[in-house]
């Protein structure tokens, strides 16, 4: 908990000084915060073309705020993400989902072929599950469960309270068991 | 009900965990990559915002020398650039003779004749 307010604090302090001035301090920020944000706008968007769009836009948002940033009024990663979910529903209503299987080439971390070939079914059997989920479901289980944001944060981010958050995140999870479990036969496991 | 309830159960504990946890494990390992092109787009941004200046100087040396291979046309340009280099600077250093390497160039263009009314069909050397 300390940690995670700690390395805010440092994001923060991050921005003020590429502000000032501080080239370092920019790449440090990208280190830290693109990957998350990019593998976000990826699974939102479903394609890399578009994910790579959206954050160039968000960051290059994030260094014209720099000079007018509330110290202590927003987190930077929590407002990136904000930033992110406002381009990617202007950019598609509709998160286009199923381009995600057909990229699985530039993807990879998973140890045997065995495991890679379950990770992605898993991973495909959950994403078609969760293409149909309602929008704000789907971004509610997105961010807790892929991008590990707390509830506070998702609250910020889609504007919501937290127990919002939470009967979202805990209907769309009910949901998605409802809709995999109609699959398990293709996803090769047995019934009983 | 209670029979679902157990299917549902084993289905998603069928690799030792629990709930979703398995399918959302799947879809964190299979994020992409951030390349290092893309992450020079990004501070050049920064940079161009903050009144100029060269991002590729600002990313790690190896992410540097690859956007700078890429601006280059790729690995056989710049081994073909490096070559050029190379042959520069040994002529720079050594001033090498080149009278002995262009006289055996051209002797390559003997031209021989053949003599057929000469007595015993010799050959002239004629350049």
């Amino acid at each position: 908990m300390f940690n995670s307010w700690k390395k805010k604090q440092d994001d923060n302090v991050l921005l003020v000084a590429f502000a000032k001035g501080d080239r370092s301090a920019a790449q440090q920020l990208t280190e830290r915060l693109m990957p998350k944000i990019y593998s976000h706008a990826y699974y939102r968007l479903g394609n890399i073309a578009d994910a790579e769009d959206v954050t160039q836009e968000a960051f290059l948002k994030l260094w014209k705020i720099a000079p007018n940033w509330k110290y202590d009024k927003a987190q930077v990663s929590t407002w990136l993400y904000r930033v992110v979910y406002n381009l990617c529903k202007d950019r598609y209503r509709r998160a286009t989902l199923e381009n995600l299987s057909s990229a699985q080439e530039v993807t990879d971390g998973i140890q045997s072929p065995t495991d890679n070939i379950d990770a992605q079914y898993r991973q495909k059997a959950l994403y078609d599950a969760m293409s149909i989920l309602p929008e704000n479901q789907r971004l509610a289980i997105q961010l807790r469960h892929i991008d590990e944001l707390s509830n506070p944060e998702i609250a910020e981010i889609m504007e919501l309270s937290i127990e919002a958050v939470e009967s979202l995140t805990a209907r769309g999870k009910r949901k998605l068991i409802e809709i995999l479990q109609t699959q398990k036969s293709k996803l090769g496991y047995s019934d009983g | 009900m209670a029979k679902n309830k157990q299917n549902l159960n084993v289905w998603y504990t069928v690799h030792g965990k629990g709930d979703l946890s398995n399918f959302f494990d799947a879809a964190k390992t299979s994020a992409p990559k951030v390349s290092p092109a893309f992450k020079a787009r990004i501070l050049k941004d920064a940079h161009k915002t903050r009144g100029g200046g060269d991002a590729i100087q600002d990313l790690p040396r190896l992410d540097a020398t690859l956007v700078c291979l890429k601006e280059l046309s790729g690995f056989p340009s710049v081994v073909g650039f490096a070559a050029s280099l190379a042959v520069g600077v040994y002529i720079g250093f050594y001033s090498p003779d080149w009278t002995q390497p262009l006289v055996s160039f051209f002797q390559i263009n003997i031209f021989h004749e053949v003599d057929f009314t000469g007595l015993f069909f010799g050959m002239n050397e004629i350049f």
